[in-house]
């Protein structure tokens, strides 16, 4: 984190209003994608940040190290979603349903290879167990350091990043089993496109 | 795919974006609770009333900067000392204080040094001074590359970069620098010493401003480096009803006015409780402690120290670096700086609140012009390196500077 958020915290602690809007500008999307790479769909998502921001108001006065402002708003957002996972309905989207989120967004033509592999890749990703799946996107997603991985996890940094290599193994191996999927399907498939 | 590809495309991989009206929606949600501040004025107060207070204003900066400018007995510097004095007694007298500030310095330097090409580095510290009855000053400073934090019994210096942490008994944070009051005190005194002019006093919009010009101590012809060696204005401004400091911005004359400190905020607060002195350290945190020393490093001087603690770098002898007080990640960094020579060692000078002493040096680096130079293809250092001998052992060990 840098210098401008201690002054924002402090700014948020001092009830300052512009403050406010200064952290959703700055954040808002961090947690609305975070919870899209959850496996929160377009509503959900951001029911769950404004859910989110309201926690913030109320419970910024417990925010001790400013540095982890970042870290500490997706943890809310973690919570609020695990909360809304456990009482879900079976019309909303929840933590496992991470692979709906790779067609959310149409690809424009020009960037159609790009879209497929960043498909496949958050397609595996969402197939990965909950926690690796977290992990990758706090690291990744989010650029979060592996101190502030195991902050909003609640876990220990080293935890995290065996978490995360874990991830990468299970990620490749999912590729792979995709690619090898891909090469053993008939020509024919193709050839009835022309 | 390889794990480096692997990684590159998953911090390629770009999250959906969220609708553009969320903002405006999250907006909406802010409680009444939160209220609209001009900046550094009080919750609440509109332009309406500043209007309002402008005119009455103007007429009380005229009746007040002209008794401001007839000289008292003894001269101006005597008028703005008696001026300043409640200043200083209403500013010292909250138990804590909370600032914000910004500083022309550098990573790795102390408070005072100045760096005019740099980038404005911002601080923020927490300060209790000490109180009747023994009560410890307490102190959290955090500054771009370090924490400070004392308890009033023992002090944490922490390098998040680093990853590492120092402790020692006491309090290695000088209060005062950090203390509004203190910064009011030494102004009362320097408006008495000679060579001082009084720049500008005024009152307007329901705010005393005052501006001190100093001359810098002589430097025995090395570099200036840190504050009090360069000519230079600060200006203060308090309330006049409260007559505690509102801000503080310092700039020095050299080629021109440069900005080098002023006060984003300050903070007058009721209570200090002891969690604010706190730091919250990673688990994994790594404890560096002073080493023994060998006895031939046990008993230098300054100088000396300093002499040692190049000719290891030259050397590429950790031990040594290590033995005279240089952290394991610090050893790391002497030693890839690829110093290949001393040029000059200066005499060691004390300056400002350090409790140190700075030794000036200049060291050819990577061979020198002819040689392959160091990182950045830098073929000299010149700088000051910071010791300090507050540890138990009492020795002059490496603190900084390089």
């Amino acid at each position: 984190m840098g210098p401008s958020d201690l002054i924002l915290v402090w700014r948020l602690k001092r009830r300052d209003r512009d403050a406010c809007s200064e952290l959703i500008r700055r954040h808002h999307a961090t947690v609305y994608g975070y919870l899209r790479s959850l496996g929160a769909d377009g509503p959900l998502a951001e029911d769950l940040t404004q859910e989110t921001y309201a926690r913030a108001w109320t419970r910024i006065d417990s925010l001790r190290e400013a540095r982890s402002l970042r870290s500490w708003l997706l943890a809310i957002a973690r919570h609020e979603l695990l909360q809304r996972a456990r009482v879900r309905r079976p019309d909303e989207v929840g933590i496992e349903a991470a692979a709906a989120v790779a067609a959310a967004d149409p690809p424009a033509d020009d960037v159609v290879a790009q879209a497929e592999r960043d498909t496949r890749l958050r397609r595996a990703v969402g197939r990965l167990e909950g926690v690796l799946r977290e992990a990758v996107v706090l690291h990744y997603f989010q650029d979060l350091s592996l101190r502030e991985v195991g902050a909003v996890l609640g876990v220990p940094p080293g935890t995290a990043k065996s978490r995360i290599n874990r991830a990468l193994q299970a990620l490749r191996s999912l590729l792979e089993k995709e690619a090898a999927h891909d090469r053993s399907k008939p020509e024919t498939a193709v050839a009835g496109d022309a | 795919m390889t794990d480096r590809n692997l990684r590159r495309q998953l911090r390629a991989m770009r999250e959906p974006a969220p609708p553009p009206d969320l903002a405006a929606r999250l907006e909406r949600g802010v409680p009444g609770s939160f209220e609209r501040r001009e900046p550094g004025g009080t919750p609440g107060r509109v332009w309406t009333m500043a209007r309002i207070g402008l005119t009455a204003a103007a007429v009380v900066a005229l009746v007040w900067g002209a008794l401001m400018f007839l000289p008292g007995p003894g001269g101006p510097g005597v008028s703005v000392a008696a001026m300043l004095e409640p200043v200083a007694r209403a500013t010292g007298s909250a138990p804590a204080v909370h600032i914000v500030m910004r500083v022309w310095s550098r990573a790795g330097e102390d408070f005072g040094f100045v760096d005019l090409a740099g980038e404005p580095q911002t601080f923020e510290a927490w300060i209790a001074m000490p109180g009747a009855g023994g009560v410890p000053g307490r102190a959290l400073v955090t500054k771009g590359d370090r924490e400070y934090a004392c308890d009033g019994r023992e002090t944490i210096i922490f390098h998040p970069s680093r990853g590492e942490a120092i402790r020692s008994t006491g309090c290695a944070v000088d209060v005062e620098t950090f203390w509004p009051a203190a910064w009011v005190t030494q102004l009362r005194a320097a408006a008495l010493a000679a060579g001082t002019e009084v720049r500008e006093r005024n009152e307007e919009r329901g705010s005393a401003r005052l501006v001190l010009r100093e001359p810098g101590v002589g430097v025995s012809g090395r570099e200036k480096a840190f504050i009090d060696e360069f000519d230079r204005e600060t200006e203060i401004t308090w309330k006049p009803g409260s007559n505690r400091l509102t801000g503080l911005r310092r700039w020095v004359l050299e080629d021109g006015r440069h900005l080098v400190a002023e006060t984003v905020a300050i903070e007058y607060l009721d209570t200090a409780d002891d969690a604010l002195f706190r730091l919250d350290l990673p688990p994994d945190v790594r404890w560096v402690t002073l080493r023994d020393a060998p006895a031939a490093l046990a008993d230098l001087g300054p100088r000396e120290v300093a002499r040692r603690f190049f000719e290891a770098a030259i050397a590429g002898d950790r031990d040594t670096l290590e033995a005279l007080g240089a952290s394991p990640h610090f050893a790391d960094v002497v030693l890839g700086a690829r110093v290949t020579g001393i040029v000059a060692l200066g005499e060691p000078f004390r300056t400002g609140a350090y409790p140190g002493v700075y030794v000036p040096y200049v060291l050819e680096i990577g061979g020198g012009p002819g040689g392959a130079g160091g990182p950045g293809g830098a073929t000299e250092r010149r700088h000051n390196l910071a010791l300090r001998d507050d540890n138990p052992q009492r020795r002059w060990v490496f603190d900084g500077g390089f």
